[in-house]
């Protein structure tokens, strides 16, 4: 008769030690450096997992009091379905991945499952819950996309004979050719405008007319006119909060 | 046999007797009979053997319902037979039967029933001497009680010189093992831790093969005892020095699902200096019997050969049986 | 086992008052009358205290002294014997051997065999007491049923009580009380002498049967009042006699039994008379006493050993 004692070798724990648990085990992972990864089956996952110094393994579960008791003659699972209490069990096994629940027993028949970590090449995580899940991929989809329209807007740029453009930082070789580019359309401006020019024109003029119908002559003299012009300039102004810009340059004219 | 009691079957057999199952026909219960053996032609000169003497003398004076009762004595000429209450196994089996596991909680009653027994019996100034898992009887109520008086002896008196060789080798105290010729009631105590971390392991802790290979096998687990932790350990009869293989790789090590106030209990029973061990009253003070999981009920000890017991009640929250709570006086 | 006197069997089983055990040994009382059979209770004391400690001649017996306790213990088995049985059941002196034999395993100690206290026996009583004495070579068979026979009558109860101990913590709470009191007169004087005394007391409560009425504490005060009262000192104990809690009337009792004893003691002619008291001792019956279970309510005797004197 000999005493059986527990055969894997103390390492250090990965993560934070274990009085400072309040940090979210979500973060943290365990592994066994003396165990190579590949020889990890459905036979001996749980024992990889059942390991003093992995974090998410309680040592006075029914695992560790089977394994303190030596019970070798009959197989782990039909020992803790006798017993009652933390107990943690190979769930679902697709190498190299496993999964492992951990469990309450509270009968033969009958657990409650507390939460599922699972062992991918060696390392082992806790499987987060729904909600963590969705926020982050939620936020895993949204940061990009937000930090890319702030990041984006900084490149816009205004020019009234092109309208909006953007304008991303050159690399130098690709310089010279995007001022020539440049020359080439300075030259090209000796034509009367451009067609942002004059599409943005006829929509602006068209604007105007459907806010005053030319039945509405104006008859006034110019003393009048100066006092009716800032009235019909101003309702444009604030009916077209759009073309804020051309409208105050409108006003100023 | 008398014709009060029918023999059944023959039980067992130990060092001095042998224990057959019987019927009490007087009042149709079953009954264990120990036929105290004859030994040599010296010994059955000698009368009534001691042991079953010092059996007789004990178990009429003490009334415990963790420790064996005396029914009846009978027998004729040197053939004297002790008519106990019938257990239906012992810690032994139990501890064997590896289709068993042992919870926490039974193993809190176990230790509690221990204790218990044990305490009574040192307020009544006796010395067990010989405590080990078959001398734990478990009947099928899940009542544990102590038994084998043959080495048991009253203590206290001053100046009485005691022997040294008692106790079974694995559960000896070192101070036993030193040759001490005065001892107390703490080599019941180590032996209890013995047996503690026998549930827990489901093996002798301490297996020694020779009387310096147990101490070596005690300083493997606890490591040595120095001057300061044990000053008189020097002055013993069979003192030597000795040095432990290897490193002690610590009792949380070793019991690795034991829970910390059971390792505090044994680290207190396991105390090198017999003065500052811990006695069977402040053992039973410990947190360990106030803190979850309580003791399970005594009918819910496992027995070898039996389905496990239905759970019927309601569990608390880690699991464990509602309030077995030891209330002290 | 000084703390649970209460619950042990002696307490709970060999504990009498005066008249109950003259009722128990009425099959005796039709041999002597109960002054003569006072007389018995101080010879068999002496009897058997001399058995124990003389040693026989034979190289085996070196160092035969016995302890006062074991003596103790083996005249209670003794006199706890013949309230159940008759002298006619079984003879008194294979009673007091085994009753030594039995009492030297129980208290711990070496003993010599059954039959070695008969040897004893049979060079103590013709020395001391004038009465012959002849061993059968009986067989070792016989003897060792004894000793079974004796455990059965005394019902297994193994464990004596003796006033000792009480005595002891009692002449120390009466010396504290002495040294601390405001009393004029000087501290206690000459302990050693007093503790002698109470002991030599204690013993000699043997030789009547107090230890079968009365529990050991009572014994205790009673013989520590005896013994001071014997070397007049008596008045010291006043004091301390008020503080003491103890049931008053039953102390008084055992001292008057005491008392008795002493005065019986000092007029009995131990040579002269004992051996007219043994000639009257009732033969054993010639069949073998056979064993079957005699419970403490049956005062019926049985047929008795087939020891013959």
């Amino acid at each position: 008769m000999c005493i059986i004692w527990i055969s894997d070798i103390m390492m250090p724990r990965m993560g934070p030690p274990t009085t400072a648990r309040q940090e979210n085990p979500l973060y943290l992972s365990f592994r066994n450096p003396q165990w190579p990864a590949n020889q990890i089956y459905k036979e001996n996952a749980l024992e990889y997992f059942c390991n003093q110094a992995n974090t998410f393994y309680e040592m006075n579960s029914c695992n560790q009091q089977i394994i303190m008791q030596g019970i070798k003659n009959r197989t782990v699972e039909e020992c803790l379905r006798n017993m009652q209490g933390i107990q943690y069990v190979l769930w679902y096994s697709q190498p190299p991945l496993f999964i492992i629940c951990k469990q309450r027993r509270n009968s033969p028949t009958n657990v409650s499952p507390i939460s599922y970590y699972y062992i991918i090449s060696g390392n082992v995580h806790q499987a987060p819950d729904m909600y963590s899940l969705i926020q982050s991929r939620l936020l895993g989809a949204l940061e990009p996309l937000r930090n890319a329209f702030g990041e984006v807007t900084n490149y816009s740029r205004y020019n009234t004979a092109k309208g909006y453009y953007w304008e991303f930082k050159n690399k130098p070789n690709v310089k010279k050719r995007d001022e020539d580019k440049k020359d080439d359309e300075e030259e090209k401006l000796e034509e009367r405008s451009t067609n942002f020019q004059k599409t943005r024109t006829m929509m602006l003029v068209n604007q105007l007319f459907s806010e005053m119908p030319a039945d509405e002559a104006l008859e006034k003299e110019e003393v009048e006119e100066e006092d009716k012009k800032p009235e019909e300039v101003a309702q444009p102004a604030a009916e077209e909060p759009k073309f804020a810009e051309p409208a105050a340059r409108a006003q100023t004219k | 046999m008398s014709k009060r009691y029918e023999t059944v079957k023959h039980l067992g057999e130990g060092q001095f007797a042998n224990v057959y199952l019987a019927k009490d026909l007087e009042s149709g219960e079953m009954v264990a009979i120990k036929k105290i053996k004859l030994g040599s032609r010296e010994e059955a000169k000698d009368g009534i053997n001691r042991t079953a003497i010092r059996e007789i003398k004990l178990l009429k004076e003490i009334h415990h319902e963790n420790i064996i009762t005396l029914r009846d004595v009978i027998g004729h000429r040197t053939s004297i037979q002790l008519v106990f209450d019938f257990m239906d196994t012992d810690l032994e089996h139990v501890v064997k039967d590896h289709s068993i596991i042992l919870s926490p909680a039974h193993i809190k009653n176990i230790t509690m029933q221990m204790l218990l027994g044990l305490e009574f019996l040192h307020a009544h100034w006796i010395l067990h001497r010989d405590l080990k898992p078959n001398n734990l009887l478990l009947n099928n109520m899940g009542r544990v009680k102590l038994t084998d008086f043959g080495l048991a002896r009253f203590f206290g008196s001053p100046n009485r010189n005691y022997t040294h060789q008692v106790v079974t080798r694995w559960y000896r105290a070192p101070e036993l093992l030193y040759g001490a010729r005065s001892y107390g009631v703490g080599i019941d105590i180590w032996s209890v831790g013995c047996i503690i971390a026998e549930l827990l392991l489901r093996a002798p802790i301490f297996p020694g093969e020779s009387d310096i290979d147990q101490l070596v096998k005690i300083y493997n687990v606890l490591g040595c005892p120095t001057e300061e932790s044990w000053p008189t350990m020097k002055t013993l009869n069979s003192y030597v020095s000795i040095k432990p293989d290897s490193e002690t790789p610590g009792l949380n090590f070793i019991f690795s699902a034991a829970p910390q106030d059971l390792i505090d209990l044994l680290i207190g029973m396991w105390t090198f200096d017999p003065v500052k061990r811990l006695t069977c009253t402040q053992s039973l003070q410990m947190d360990y019997f106030k803190s979850q999981p309580y003791c399970c009920l005594d009918e819910e000890l496992p027995l070898p050969n039996q389905k496990p017991p239905k759970r019927t009640r309601r569990l608390e929250e880690d699991g464990s049986h509602p309030a077995r709570r030891l209330i002290f006086e | 086992m000084a703390m649970n006197f209460w619950k042990s069997s002696h307490a709970q089983q060999w504990m009498f008052d005066k008249t109950e055990i003259w009722k128990q040994r009425a099959e005796d009382m039709k041999t002597y009358s109960e002054d003569e059979y006072n007389r018995l209770n101080i010879f068999w004391a002496n009897f058997i205290t001399a058995v124990a400690t003389e040693c026989a001649h034979s190289q085996a017996n070196v160092g035969c002294k016995l302890r006062q306790q074991v003596i103790a213990t083996a005249i209670v088995y003794f006199k706890r014997f013949y309230l159940r049985q008759s002298f006619r059941d079984m003879c008194p002196f294979l009673v007091a051997s085994t009753a030594l034999f039995l009492a030297c395993k129980v208290e711990e100690h070496t003993t010599l065999s059954v039959s070695s206290f008969l040897k004893n026996t049979a060079l103590v009583l013709p020395k001391r007491w004038g009465v012959t004495f002849e061993t059968t070579s009986a067989k070792n068979g016989v003897l060792y049923d004894s000793e079974f026979i004796l455990v059965e009558i005394l019902d297994c109860c193994l464990v004596v009580y003796h006033p000792q101990r009480p005595m002891v913590e009692l002449l120390d709470d009466f010396r504290l009380y002495t040294n601390s009191s405001a009393s004029p007169t000087s501290p206690l004087k000459d302990f050693e002498s007093i503790e002698a005394q109470c002991q030599k007391v204690i013993n000699d409560t043997l030789r009547c049967d107090v230890g079968l009425i009365y529990a050991p504490h009572i014994i205790a005060i009673s013989s520590i009042l005896v013994a001071m009262d014997l070397m007049g000192r008596g008045e010291e104990l006043e004091g301390w006699m008020v503080e003491v809690d103890v049931d008053m009337e039953k102390v008084a009792d055992c001292t008057d039994q005491i008392y008795k004893m002493y005065t019986l003691w000092r007029s009995f002619d131990e040579k002269e008379e004992v051996k007219k008291l043994m000639a009257k001792l009732p033969k054993p019956n010639q069949q073998q006493m056979t064993q079957q279970q005699q419970h403490h309510h049956h005062h019926q005797q049985q047929s008795s050993s087939g020891y013959h004197m």
